[in-house]
């Protein structure tokens, strides 16, 4: 309760809605010598051919929110100039990690467990094996709530950090909480950019930690029923999953009965397998020749669509505005949280009027096999 | 489109079909079938049930979306990837509009897997690529007028997204977005969702009358017809036709649209009928019909 204002408000606060805002990236004076945390392996390209490499934090607990502490990278340049920021960052990397992982922990989760329940599940219809099945909803389920959660965790921690450090960091510097420099927003948002991806990761390890509990007990009732024909030397059919839509199937497409073919095995474990090489660089150049991106930096090919409008607007916004951004803010139901709403906030979210008519010519790109216009032929039709 | 009219396939073409569908699964030879089906879907008229109900494809799909997610922030999706994905997601819209799939994609809440994509910020071509071609399959899922499917997007956070890309789009996703509100709001759960709090009803109408402003300076019939019909809907609603009576957009009494809507008699009619509705007695709940 100390810190009562640093919580994400239950209902929503005014003038959350929509997504969350991406702040700038860091760019600058801090960028150039980056001390690099634990290990970072290189390459990476998974069966996506888009993986960046990530870091990994082998130590990480998630029962103690403490164990990031050896992970925390302080750019020398920083830790030069100001020797004593760890434990300023540590506590505004916890506060953010605290709001942002419910809601992030809880989606990923009910997202994932849907997609065990109709889709793994309708492949294994025919599996007998229930270690093949559990193997297989482990992986899977893995894979798809690390993803999730990263993905619904990252912006929203990126604008939660940068505002506790506002807040905290005149405080720790002993500099006049008015005087708000342009210096410290860059110090901040090397800092940002250099703990994102530790703060991400616990997220994660929450997230994936709570999977494994939550795939046991969707499939416990699975495990007993291929036990239950087994026992009594039947051969094991879901017959809400396999029906006449699969029998009008070729052979090869459906699941084999009796047990999975050894390739059809191999696709559930190739999503272990695309989750640990994108931690370790496996797969890399075996397919779509797409070169390995380093993660974790915004100063890599994205950092140029970033308008330098949108990073100012942004911080604006920071600073006007010190609440913390509440989880609602995120993209977890905005228009259920109590449907508080401030158009405002919305405006300064960066146009460019002039630009848009000519943004997304699909076909004109050659990209797609299906150009927007035809995309929207097809809706309107 | 369901591809109805499609031609019949001989036995080799769909065996062919079938061995590609089959290669979805393999790591090494999905990108190459994720392009050919992508681009011959359309033709092949039960595709999405072959996609849905065989071996691994649903999940393969899956991944190549999940995959995607640690390069949306910070900003760094390639075209190449952009494009890979953009086909996995066509397959999808695919299974989306089949009437007999349609129902399985939601019941597995597949769209949420989507909406990190609408949310992301980046202009640069494959976002805008991204954006667009996931709004696809949600505009392919509203077309299809089933209240199901209105009631799944209520319960998401699909609107807030689409009001956002309404607001900061390209001519296009504005388009596609304000078709999917549109759809919402056609549907009676729908209308009266939004018109449920004042909140609501004024965030949709403040970027409704934005994109007003903004298609005055920038015409687009496409665009307007849908804004139009929004408007339209939104005024069956008997206290959000009292704020409309306050807030529409001068726009779109002053004429400044005659020129635009010169060619598209449908939106003409819906545009007067709209100022008429607005215009009329103060009290009464009569009903347009439609």
């Amino acid at each position: 309760q100390a810190h009562g204002m640093h919580q994400p408000g239950m209902g929503g606060q005014p003038g959350q809605m929509g997504a969350p805002q991406h702040m700038g990236g860091a760019s600058g004076m801090f960028d150039d010598k980056r001390g690099a945390p634990v290990s970072s392996y290189g390459g990476g390209a998974a069966a996506g051919g888009a993986q960046p490499a990530r870091n990994v934090f082998p130590g990480l607990n998630s029962s103690s929110i403490g164990s990031i502490a050896p992970y925390i990278v302080i750019n020398p340049n920083i830790a030069a100039m100001q020797p004593n920021l760890k434990p300023s960052v540590q506590l505004a990397l916890e506060r953010a990690i605290n709001e942002i992982s419910p809601a992030a922990v809880d989606r990923s989760n009910k997202i994932a467990r849907i997609t065990l329940q109709k889709i793994v599940l309708k492949d294994f219809a025919v599996e007998p094996d229930e270690q093949r099945l559990r193997r297989a909803g482990h992986t899977t389920v893995q894979h798809l709530v690390s993803n999730l959660a990263m993905v619904l965790a990252k912006d929203p921690l990126r604008t939660n950090i940068s505002n506790h450090l506002r807040q905290i960091l005149p405080q720790a510097m002993k500099i006049e909480p008015s005087k708000v420099t342009a210096m410290l927003e860059q110090l901040i948002q090397s800092l940002v950019t250099d703990n994102l991806d530790l703060a991400c990761s616990f997220i994660e390890k929450l997230a994936t930690d709570r999977a494994s509990n939550d795939v046991e007990e969707v499939l416990q009732e699975e495990y007993a029923i291929r036990r239950r024909y087994r026992d009594s030397g039947q051969s094991f059919c879901d017959a809400k999953f396999y029906g006449a839509e699969v029998n009008n199937l070729p052979q090869f497409l459906r699941p084999k009965l009796g047990g999975l073919d050894p390739s059809q095995v191999a696709l559930y474990d190739n999503f272990a397998r695309s989750g640990a090489a994108a931690a370790a660089g496996g797969m890399g150049s075996s397919n779509g020749g797409v070169p390995p991106m380093m993660g974790g930096s915004a100063v890599g090919n994205g950092s140029n669509s970033m308008s330098p409008m949108a990073s100012t607007s942004s911080s604006m916004m920071g600073s006007a505005n010190p609440g913390m951004v509440p989880a609602s803010q995120a993209g977890f139901h905005p228009m259920m949280g109590g449907g508080a709403q401030q158009p405002g906030m919305m405006s300064s979210i960066p146009k460019d009027e002039g630009s848009n008519s000519n943004v997304a010519g699909g076909a004109a790109m050659g990209m797609a096999s299906k150009s927007p216009s035809e995309i929207l032929a097809g809706i309107e039709k | 489109a369901g591809g109805g009219a499609a031609a019949q396939m001989g036995p080799i073409e769909k065996d062919k079909i079938f061995q590609l569908v089959r290669e979805l699964s393999s790591v090494e030879q999905r990108e190459h079938a994720l392009l050919i089906l992508s681009k011959r879907r359309d033709s092949v008229p039960d595709l999405a049930p072959i996609l849905w109900h065989s071996f691994g494809t649903m999940a393969a799909l899956l991944q190549e979306i999940v995959e995607i997610y640690p390069v949306l922030s910070p900003p760094s999706l390639t075209a190449h990837a952009s494009n890979r994905v953009c086909n996995a997601l066509a397959l999808l819209q695919c299974v989306a509009s089949h009437n007999d799939t349609r129902s399985l994609f939601l019941h597995a809440h597949i769209p949420l897997y989507l909406y990190p994509f609408l949310s992301t910020n980046s202009k640069t071509r494959p976002f805008e690529y991204l954006r667009l071609t996931s709004l696809g399959v949600i505009g392919a899922l509203v077309k299809t007028d089933e209240p199901e499917v209105v009631t799944f997007l209520l319960t998401t956070e699909i609107i807030p997204l689409c009001l956002r890309i309404m607001e900061t789009g390209s001519e296009l996703s504005r388009t596609v977005a304000t078709f999917i509100v549109q759809k919402i709001l056609v549907d009676d759960m729908g209308l009266q969702y939004i018109c449920h709090t004042y909140e609501r009803f004024s965030h949709v109408a403040l970027i409704l009358g934005k994109m007003v402003h903004g298609l005055a300076k920038m015409q687009s019939s496409r665009l307007l017809k849908h804004v139009v019909r929004c408007y339209l809907r939104l005024a069956e609603n008997p206290r959000a036709r009292e704020a409309l009576r306050q807030c529409l957009p001068d726009p779109l009494r002053d004429g400044t649209f005659n020129n635009c809507l010169k060619d598209d008699a449908t939106t003409k009619r819906w545009l007067a009928q709209l100022l008429a509705t607005l215009e009329g007695p103060q009290q009464p709940q009569h009903q347009m019909p439609g």
